[in-house]
């Protein structure tokens, strides 16, 4: 979460270029969104126990447990073509090339078929569940109708950062262990089921987290017809990324915000 | 939607004036561009909010973003209202959606804000993409 923001604000200072960062999480860990509240969404001792780390993201949205997923983050100028100022264009720029992604395994992924109610569309309902994977919002990436990639956004100073979690395993049992909800564990468990998907439940050979960042590399640069260039984060970025953590992510203050529970660092 | 007698900010932020208070809200294109709004988090009164930095931080069901104050100042006011209803920001984003009042301290600043005609000649080259 660190290093994401680093590049996004690095980017505002015009010192990064648009940049696709493709990662895993060890340990793993569960990411709030930005205005959860700790204690709702989290059962700390739970996460404790299975050494489970919580950070709090920069960007919206709710829970994400960062296990056998890939997480993607794409920082760029908004006005950076393929990009846009307008939030929806880029989901769905983006959303293609996951979309190209999941299908180069043989998946029959598609869009969420819900639509900006201002368009014409069905409204969502306001989520109550602390699980990202749970409901699914406009223009997400689902398979067999349940989601399988969540993503959120963030914006400032005419850049943005888009990242997001694409499941390669999960386990609604442990989901609904580390999170809390009001409809209790084995409930919670079932709607997670009912919900949630992963790559490994649809294709035949077992894929792991780096099959998937090849072939999502890949179809970034097949579906925007761009060039990467592979590298490491540079020294501005790497100073960043390193206040950050100590000044940020690992502080109580911040990952703790709004809550009155405690958290270790994470 | 440009409301006359606004100054508006290439962030999407509008601001009234009224003596040396500043009425501060998001703008339509905005509040368009983000959907539907579920939280809006707003600074406490007596804060120091400088021009052209972030006061808060609004989240829709697809993204989250930095407010922007155009003025500098200290807030006195602040619409509490959002808190229950984030909705109203979209439904009314130049008036029951408004988010704080500053007390400017430099309202010099005001010059180099943006007219409702440059405004809207802004966002469509915005949405022009």
């Amino acid at each position: 979460m660190a290093t994401d923001e680093a590049i996004f604000i690095s980017c505002q200072q015009g010192m990064s270029p648009p940049t696709l960062r493709l990662y895993g999480w060890q340990p793993p860990a569960v990411s709030l969104g930005y205005f959860q509240k700790l204690e709702s969404a989290v059962d700390m001792e739970e996460c404790r126990r299975r050494g489970i780390d919580v950070v709090r993201r920069l960007t919206g949205g709710r829970a994400v447990l960062h296990h056998h997923e890939l997480t993607y983050a794409v920082i760029a100028p908004e006005h950076v073509p393929p990009f846009s100022p307008r939030v929806l264009d880029t989901y769905m720029t983006i959303g293609s090339c996951l979309l190209n992604a999941l299908n180069g395994f043989g998946l029959n992924a598609h869009w969420v078929a819900l639509r900006d109610k201002r368009r014409g569309g069905t409204a969502l309902p306001r989520h109550e569940t602390a699980c990202c994977f749970s409901a699914p919002s406009w223009y997400e990436i689902m398979v067999g109708g349940k989601k399988i990639c969540g993503s959120a956004q963030k914006r400032g100073s005419g850049v943005f950062l888009q990242h997001g979690s694409i499941l390669i395993d999960h386990d609604p049992d442990v989901l609904a262990a580390l999170l809390n909800s009001r409809k209790g564990k084995e409930a919670f468990a079932w709607e997670i089921d009912a919900s949630t998907t992963s790559l490994n439940r649809h294709v035949k050979a077992t894929v792991d987290v780096h099959d998937l960042g090849k072939t999502v590399l890949s179809s970034f640069r097949d579906t925007l017809g761009v060039t990467f260039n592979h590298g490491s984060l540079n020294d501005g970025e790497s100073n960043l990324k390193d206040l950050l953590l100590r000044e940020k992510y690992q502080t109580a203050d911040w990952n703790c915000k709004g809550s009155t529970a405690t958290i270790q660092a994470a | 939607m440009f409301p006359e007698g606004l100054k508006y900010t290439k962030n999407h932020s509008w601001v009234k004036v009224e003596g040396n208070k500043g009425k501060v809200g998001l703008t339509n294109f905005a509040q368009e561009q983000l959907s539907d709004i579920v939280t809006v988090e707003l600074p406490a009164v007596g804060k120091a909010v400088t021009s052209m930095n972030p006061f808060g931080t609004i989240e829709s069901v697809k993204a989250t973003m930095d407010l922007i104050t155009p003025v500098s100042g200290e807030v006195t006011e602040v619409n509490q209202d959002l808190n229950a209803a984030p909705e109203k920001v979209n439904q009314d984003p130049y008036g029951e959606g408004w988010m704080i009042v500053v007390t400017m301290n430099n309202p010099a600043e005001l010059n180099s804000l943006l007219s409702a005609a440059d405004y809207k000649t802004f966002t469509e080259t915005e949405a022009a993409g």
